[in-house]
């Protein structure tokens, strides 16, 4: 097995191991504030997988390491854009009153926040189902 | 409990049985609920492709008393950082519980 062969692997094999505890952490809403040691590793696994094609590969042992540079450049992709940031002064605060709002349910059938008085309602907003 | 997201309605209807999520889930693609909450992600866009959405919600989870008074809420500074569920119960109790 040519070198770059047995790199593209390892690096391959080092991306999805990552990913796969990432995801781990994230469904149990436990990724670490600081998610700087996960980018060094990722973009480890896109450097060792860059080095697989320097050291020259077969035909197929060049795909694990186009994998693992894509998975090594889009999760600290991810993390960059991740912050999120709202319009100050325009954001609800703790006191307000929340507005009146209608919006379609899941089942098309339209829901009136006014339904919402006298109850105690918790609201989530989330991104979408992706 | 009320949800709000940019799903469509039938992507929520598709994918609620995954959860088994009881609640009322709201289809908000326009952010029409969100800019009324303030709550529209103003930093860096991305969505998968084929996704339409110009912005997203900033995750966030409140709780409103019988009048519509906001009594607690969980902003996320990061889309990959919520707040614990159990933060979640804990201002429930907290602030439901008296009531």
């Amino acid at each position: 097995m040519k070198t770059g062969t047995k790199l593209g692997i390892a690096a391959l094999a080092l991306a999805v191991g990552t990913v796969m505890l990432w995801f781990h952490l994230a469904r149990q809403v436990n990724l670490p504030d600081d998610r700087t040691l996960f980018v060094i590793v990722f973009l480890c696994a896109a450097a060792l997988g860059v080095t697989a094609y320097v050291k020259g590969t077969s035909i197929l042992g060049a795909i694990p390491p186009a994998f693992a540079m894509v998975i090594g450049l889009f999760l600290p992709f991810t993390i960059a854009i991740s912050p999120q940031e709202l319009e100050a002064g325009k954001v609800i605060q703790v006191g307000d009153t929340i507005p009146h709002f209608t919006a379609l349910d899941d089942q098309g059938a339209t829901f009136d926040s006014a339904s919402l008085n006298g109850h105690l309602v918790l609201i989530k907003f989330f991104r979408a189902h992706w | 409990m009320i949800t709000v997201s940019t799903d469509l309605p039938e992507v929520i209807a598709e994918d609620r049985h995954l959860h088994g999520i009881q609640a009322r889930m709201l289809s908000d693609q326009q952010l029409i609920v969100t800019d009324a909450f303030g709550l529209r992600n103003t930093a860096y866009h991305s969505a998968p492709p084929g996704d339409d959405t110009k912005a997203l919600p900033v995750p966030a989870t409140l709780l409103v008393d019988t009048r519509g008074k906001v009594l607690w809420m969980d902003v996320s500074e990061d889309y990959q950082r919520r707040s614990d569920p159990s933060v979640v119960l804990a201002a429930m109790q907290q602030h439901f519980d008296t009531l």
